[in-house]
């Protein structure tokens, strides 16, 4: 039976570290794994809320349309996604004071009102709600796990019900892990990690008492303090929204977001590993060119940065631990700090990801993947959109053309949102591009720099993907293949295709045809 | 080349010619499957490459029946004076034709068909 996970992320930088998670989980690093994925904000419009579901609808289709799901091994697209959302209700009561009926309360019971009033400024009491907690931590831990609560009291059929229920059938058989991905600077996130235990094991009791949530369950968390920054606000908007999470403060409330984390009891009992990361210098701009304060909605849709998949890592390793080492801090109500550094020189290898043992696996499984989106998006091969229209029966290689065209589409969507795309004649940049960007640039992120270089489909088209995508002097330089004086790379990737046996341990034909692409490559770089 | 002036001389040259026709289908056989070889494999939703092969296939087992029959008819037959040999070797000719013709064409196909999966079999098209 796959090996069940569960991996929840809060807040817009917990959505952008869950895309890396899925691109882990797409290059197929969670081998044999059920992901139950619960995505919480209290943002539904945020842009990067927006492209998390576009990659994860593309991922879910890519693996079959309408068909039953399974996790698979040594392929791509191997983990099975089980997607969940939440998003607290602010559309029609949007303020604190709406929430909880503050106006009236404070006249008919002050008691009531006063702690409110000793630890909430008037502005904290009537933003607006739908753009996420802005940095007030305080409030938005209260309304996070009252808004749990209360979906699980309110609605029988959401998602948030059946995400806690997969946790607790998971519970009553085993020790299920759960993760949380988010950030510590923001509002969301750094409202929510602390809570987020306490409010699954109070929602689940009244699910079912059937299993103890906190007994069985290990937690781990990243601890991701402040990365990037953005224009301060100008009078007019601070006056406008009345509060704003401003990114001068970023590093103070990381500050004191790390304090909490090392001192309140709570969290020591509930959770058994914290990941800390963070950057340097907040010199990095998470959206190109931004001239006024976004303070949500679906203009907020940042770039993404290394940092999101260094996090999707520490869920990696959070989930690869040994259950006896997790056994033991829960007995011992230990809980581990753990943090990551990269080179004083700033690159950024395949290693600092993952160790030495399993840098390969990661430099084959991202560089292979790369290979396969050129294969994809590119019309000059198109090899899936070949496959599907029997284009392969030439050579007798039969059965493709009844894959579903949608799941190829979908495998082409997700291409392109994982490393490049066209729309409306314009070139944009994918998740890979984007993290290269975020690294500095040059040779500082994991692959050959040629390999970020086009700028044109044209590029695109002439780029030798077959022997420039691992650096040289790396511990991956000789993976790569020639064409030869008059070959060609798709003609070298066909022939070899063609001597490779079909998988038949798989039954949806589009995941049999991309577990054979994957056998191919992994022949043609050597691996 | 000597002058053909007898029966047996003739007899002897239609033996040569026939060995020449088999030397002759084998080299166009093996050109046709080097040059289906040298055309690459093509990307993307149209990959006509199969027809690239399928035409120099036909171009050449057009060109070596016609250019083995033109040789015989204007080269070797001009040796032969007599009619009634002439005749005799005429009728050769146009057997060791047919014979490069079929015998490429059936070899061809039966290979095409062992060798599915491959630039050579390609020359086939789709499988219905």
């Amino acid at each position: 039976m796959a090996k069940q996970i569960f991996v929840i992320g809060i807040g817009g930088t917990g959505m952008r570290c869950i895309e890396s998670f899925i691109h882990l989980c797409a290059i197929g690093m969670f081998d044999d794994t059920d992901v139950h994925m619960l995505a919480l904000d209290t943002d539904k419009d945020n842009g990067n809320f927006t492209r998390l579901k576009n990659l994860k609808e593309a991922y879910i289709k890519t693996k079959g349309v309408n068909k039953t799901q399974f996790a698979l091994k040594d392929t791509f697209f191997s983990a099975k996604l089980n997607y969940y959302q939440f998003s607290p209700d602010y559309s029609n009561i949007s303020t604190f004071e709406a929430v909880y009926d503050y106006g009236d309360t404070k006249y008919s019971q002050p008691d009531k009102t006063a702690i409110a009033d000793l630890l909430l400024t008037d502005g904290a009491k009537k933003f607006d709600l739908k753009h996420g907690y802005r940095a007030q931590t305080h409030l938005g831990s209260m309304l996070m796990y009252h808004s749990i609560i209360d979906e699980i009291k309110r609605n029988d059929r959401g998602d948030l019900k059946k995400f806690i229920q997969e946790l607790l059938s998971a519970s009553t058989g085993g020790k299920p892990r759960v993760f949380i991905l988010g950030s510590v600077f923001g509002g969301t996130g750094a409202s929510s990690i602390p809570v987020i235990p306490k409010a699954i094991r109070k929602a689940a009791s009244l699910i079912s008492d059937a299993a103890d949530i906190e007994k069985n369950a290990f937690y781990g968390s990243t601890l991701l303090t402040s990365y990037f920054s953005f224009p301060l606000p100008n009078d007019n908007e601070k006056e406008k929204q009345k509060i704003i999470a401003t990114s001068d403060r970023f590093s103070l409330n990381s500050q004191a977001a790390m304090m909490f984390y090392e001192s309140d009891d709570t969290v020591k009992r509930t959770y058994q590993k914290f990941y800390m990361m963070g950057t340097e210098t907040l010199d990095w701009k998470p959206i190109g060119k931004q001239t006024q304060t976004i303070t949500g909605g679906a203009n907020q849709e940042n770039d993404s940065h290394y940092i999101e998949l260094l996090a999707a890592f520490a869920a990696y390793d959070f989930f690869n631990l040994s259950e006896k080492e997790l056994d033991t801090l829960k007995e011992e109500n230990k809980l581990e700090y753990l943090y990551r550094t990269f080179d004083e020189n700033g690159k950024i290898n395949f290693v600092d990801f993952i160790g030495s043992e399993k840098k390969e696996e990661l430099a084959k499984k991202m560089g292979l993947f790369t290979a396969m989106s050129f294969l994809t998006i590119l019309d000059k091969y198109d090899f899936f959109e070949q496959a599907q229209i029997g284009g392969l029966k030439k050579v007798k290689i039969e059965g493709y053309e009844d894959i579903d065209p949608e799941e190829v589409t979908n495998l082409k969507t997700y291409m392109g949102l994982y490393h490049f795309y066209f729309k409306e004649g314009k070139l944009h940049d994918g998740w890979l591009k984007q993290l290269y960007r975020s690294s500095g640039g040059g040779d500082k992120f994991l692959f050959n720099p040629a390999l970020f270089g086009c700028e044109s489909i044209r590029e695109y088209e002439r780029f030798s993907f077959n022997d420039l995508i691992y650096k040289k002097n790396s511990d991956f330089e000789l993976k790569k293949f020639k064409t030869g004086l008059l070959g060609s790379i798709y003609n070298e990737f066909f022939s070899e295709f063609i001597k490779s046996s079909e998988p038949t341990e798989i039954t949806n034909k589009c995941e049999k045809l991309i577990k054979r692409t994957f056998d191919t490559l992994s022949k043609l770089y050597n691996f | 080349m000597n002058k053909i002036e007898n029966i047996k001389q003739v007899n002897t040259l239609i033996s040569e010619t026939y060995m020449l026709a088999i030397i002759a289908v084998i080299v166009a056989l093996v050109l046709a499957f080097f040059i289906a070889k040298l055309i690459l494999f093509e990307g993307g939703k149209n990959d006509r490459s199969y027809m690239k092969r399928r035409i120099w296939y036909i171009i050449i087992g057009l060109i070596a029946p016609v250019s083995f029959y033109l040789y015989n008819m204007f080269v070797v037959m001009a040796k032969i004076k007599k009619a009634p040999l002439q005749a005799k070797f005429s009728d050769a000719n146009l057997y060791s034709t047919l014979i490069i013709l079929v015998v490429y064409v059936v070899i061809g196909i039966i290979t095409m068909m062992i060798f599915r999966k491959s630039k050579w079999g390609s020359i086939l098209g789709k499988t219905k």
